[in-house]
């Protein structure tokens, strides 16, 4: 029987001028890490501060260009700055976040004022701007060579043909040849309001004290006060009717490479629902897919697939998904051996109950390596969308899914069996 | 704890309460002679799929989940020219799985080291011929990652002149598949009989019940040897190469020989040396390729402190490669002078101690530095922060001054897919 107890608490505050905080100490711990994040991402299109406004248009990947340019100031360089005080420090920019972090073994409050002045104080200039068009444009073009990026965009375009996630999260040349300085400027108001910010910090750290950094540092600026900024519709169709079947590219690989997408169109209720619909399904995965499995065996010695199989379940703000990707002779073979199973789940996961128990104590084995890692801690916070639960609150939830409510969790997702296919295949073919 | 439990079959214990998992790792070390390798990755492979008492994959994985999801794997990995098989377990502790799980693993590890799949003599066929499938495919995908491929080669332009240095510790695709059975047989028999044998530990456990558990595995002593991990090139001409493929993305890297060995007194200044080149994002490259000349979206420098070179890598537009090319040259040129900042110096110096304590926080990097340490024979440095902070400019300048180009590979941009 497994047993977690948090050596310490979590503190969670959120701040006068809405910046949410959460603090987590790992005594035994040399480092601290520290993540500061905006709800804003490449799915943002465009937006407006109230009713009677008119929409203003995004142009594809402004979230990530602006994360590039956050670091570039007037008079210093944020790399630099946190250099200055020893920390290693980085940013990445998902399909609904914005994050900028740095991990630390000294200097903490120093390198936390770096963090908030940096991310909390715009500068962009025309210039520089031109400059970052020339960095990112490599960037894409090292994304269009790796044949890994293309098979996932190409499955996210097959399953959102419609919707905003079909668009690499770099955006294109193209589109970000649109961007400009005011425009950045304009976005930076709309989302990277403290009330649209949270800010956690996870290892090495008193509580109290680094609560009294952050909020002296917060209560030495001024914020506008603006509402938080309404956004375009992720999904147009619901129904997920609009899913494309099946879409291939060539490029210069070995062998083929196919990603199954599995779209999801449950609206859980509430982030607490959303967590134990997401801990319940990646136990049906588990138990249908995982090396455990009889597919898997079958699948396996079929040579069907190989030890580069995978599968994953991922849910964002407004859209989840599950995908099952291997390399293989016969793309057409896989797709239908998965659809195979996905079809008969309901009767495969009714017989697989006598190995629940060793699944789920599994699972929640592989989820604990998670506490080893501040970084790990910290990056599993997704806030709202599964109503603010921490890692610990994860460990509980799956820990308390029954037999029963994974099945059912597995059918809502299954049932509408919205199904894509995406290969990436040798030139030679 | 380093004891020799036998001659030849060591155990490195690292006792810590700070993690919530142990890892266990059985390494066997040979020489690297360019033939044994990838007979070894396929034994590595099929050891670890099955074993008499689990005799398939899935019964293997279904031991495992009952272990609350411990992982066990087998791979190999090189050390300059130390080959080395790796058996490897990560499980969570004891208290928090309400049972000890410390010997079960262990069981686990002794399963699929000195029980394997047998028919008669022999491995079962079945496994071994889809195994050599699958690790010759996983092989040859590693082309298809073009960042990946780019690094290989110009390593191999470096390597041109070592027969067995050519040859990665996986051995190459062509040469898995010419494996045979005998081969296989004969692999495994002569690394039980003549393989170092290290046993690491790195965890939430006693000491003295490890080291009672594991004396209790049928080791045999074996013969000591004395397996070089630090490889010479010497200076050599420089080499260039140059490929086209269908890539959106040139890519050009380069190597610079840099005799300067992992725990030598000049290793310290040669990673101050690399963070101020291409290590660091403060870094030369980084400031004048990337941000101030807007050329690429990554160039970057590392060490080979085992292999004696520096290897630098971009990806870029094709027709910037002379205008890449040139400001390369000239960062060097600005290190070789001593064109760098004071506050640079002292940026990639925190960083590196900064690097160093963080590393004390990941179990896996603990043990990395078990094996590193153990597998070239260079202890432990209590002062590495001194020895970092110590660094002088003309320390640097004078590493720098020691680089010298070698290697040049360019994947050249043709027309793109699609």
């Amino acid at each position: 029987m497994i047993k977690v107890t948090p050596t310490n608490e979590v503190v969670s505050q959120t701040l006068a001028n809405g910046l949410q905080v959460k603090l987590y100490p790992m005594p035994d711990y040399h480092k601290t890490y520290a993540i500061l994040t905006t709800n804003f991402g490449s799915v943002d299109r465009r937006y407006r501060l109230s009713d009677d406004e008119d929409w203003i248009e995004i142009p594809d990947g402004m979230a990530h260009f602006l994360e590039h340019k956050m670091f570039e100031k007037a008079d210093y360089d944020a790399f630099e700055k946190f250099g200055q005080y020893g920390a290693d420090a980085n940013a990445f920019t998902s399909f609904t976040q914005t994050s900028y972090l740095f991990s630390t073994t000294q200097n903490l409050h120093e390198n936390l004022d770096v963090l908030l002045d940096f991310v909390q104080t715009p500068y962009f200039s025309a210039d520089s701007v031109a400059k970052e068009q020339g960095i990112i444009g490599q960037e894409i073009k090292m994304y269009a060579d790796n044949p890994g990026n293309r098979l996932y965009m190409g499955m996210m375009g097959n399953l959102y043909p419609n919707d905003p996630m079909h668009i690499d999260i770099a955006g294109t040349v193209a589109s970000i040849s649109q961007i400009t300085a005011d425009k950045l400027y304009d976005a930076y108001r709309a989302f990277y309001q403290p009330q649209n910010m949270t800010l956690l910090v996870v290892g090495q750290l008193d509580p109290s004290e680094t609560l009294t950094w952050i909020e002296q540092n917060q209560a030495a600026k001024t914020f506008a006060t603006l509402p938080l900024p309404q956004r375009n519709q992720l999904i147009t169709d619901p129904t997920g009717v609009d899913v494309i079947a099946r879409d291939e590219v060539k490029m210069d690989v070995q062998r083929s490479k196919v990603m199954v997408g599995l779209r999801g169109t449950y609206q859980a209720p509430t982030g607490k629902e959303r967590l134990r619909y997401k801990s319940a399904v990646e136990l049906g995965l588990e138990l249908l897919f995982d090396d455990t499995s009889d597919n898997y065996l079958r699948l396996y010695n079929e040579g069907v697939l190989d030890d580069s199989f995978n599968f994953s379940f991922e849910i964002e703000r407004g859209f989840h998904f599950a995908s099952f990707a291997t390399e293989t002779d016969d793309p057409a073979r896989f797709t239908a051996e998965i659809k195979q199973v996905l079809t008969t789940a309901h009767e495969r996961l009714l017989a697989s109950e006598e190995q629940f128990t060793a699944i789920k104590n599994a699972t929640l084995g592989r989820l604990i390596f998670n506490l080893d890692s501040p970084e790990a801690i910290a990056n599993r916070f997704e806030g709202e969308l599964f109503d603010q639960a921490m890692i610990f609150d994860e460990i509980a939830t799956l820990a308390s899914i029954s037999f029963t409510e994974m099945v059912e969790a597995m059918m809502k997702l299954i049932a509408p069996m919205r199904l894509t296919q995406m290969v990436v295949a040798p030139l030679a073919d | 704890m380093d004891l020799e439990l036998m001659t030849g079959v060591n155990l490195h214990v690292l006792p810590t309460t700070q993690f919530q998992i142990t890892r266990l790792m059985v390494t066997f070390t040979t020489k690297h002679d360019g033939q044994n390798a990838a007979a070894r990755n396929l034994l590595a492979n099929v050891l670890s799929t099955s074993s008499a008492k689990y005799p398939t994959q899935t019964a293997l994985a279904r031991h495992l989940a009952t272990l609350y999801g411990a992982t066990m794997g087998a791979y190999v990995s090189r050390l300059s020219k130390a080959h080395v098989m790796r058996f490897k377990s990560s499980f969570i502790n004891d208290e928090i799985a309400g049972e000890a799980l410390f010997p079960k693993v262990l069981a686990l590890l002794q399963e699929i080291i000195f029980n394997p799949l047998l028919v008669k003599e022999s491995f079962d066929s079945e496994t071994v011929a889809l195994q050599q499938t699958n690790v010759v495919n996983t092989l040859r995908s590693w082309d298809d990652d073009k960042q990946f491929y780019a690094l290989r080669q110009v390593e191999e332009l470096y390597y041109q002149h070592d027969a067995a240095m050519k040859v990665p510790g996986t051995g190459t695709a062509d040469q898995v598949a010419a494996v045979t059975m005998a081969d296989l047989v004969a692999t495994y028999q002569s690394m039980l009989a003549n393989d170092q044998i290290d046993i690491y530990v790195v965890g939430k456990i006693d000491e003295e019940a490890v080291k009672e558990a594991v004396l209790a595995l049928p080791w045999q002593p074996r013969a000591k040897q004395v397996i070089p991990a630090r490889y010479v090139a010497g200076k050599q001409p420089v080499r260039k190469q140059e490929e086209v493929q269908p890539v959106a993305q040139t890519k050009f890297d380069q190597t610079y020989n840099l005799p300067i060995y992992f725990g030598d007194d000049l290793y310290y200044a040669a990673l101050v040396m690399n963070g101020i080149l291409g290590g660091t994002p403060y870094s030369l490259l980084f400031t004048n390729v990337r941000e101030k000349a807007s050329l690429a979206y990554y160039a970057s420098t590392s060490l080979r402190p085992f292999n004696g070179h520096l290897v630098l890598q971009t990806g870029i537009e094709t027709q910037n490669l002379a205008q890449v090319r040139e400001l390369v040259q000239t960062q060097i040129d600005l290190l070789q002078a001593g064109e760098f900042s004071a506050e640079t110096l002292k940026m990639v110096q925190a960083t590196l101690i900064n690097q160093h304590q963080a590393n004390l926080d990941r179990s896996n990097a603990r043990l990395e530095q078990l094996i590193l340490r153990n597998t070239a024979h260079v202890a432990a440095n209590p002062h590495f922060e001194a020895d970092i902070m110590a660094v002088t400019k003309e320390q640097v300048v004078a590493v720098a001054k020691q680089l010298s180009l070698q290697t040049e590979y360019v994947l050249v941009g043709g027309k793109a897919d699609d």
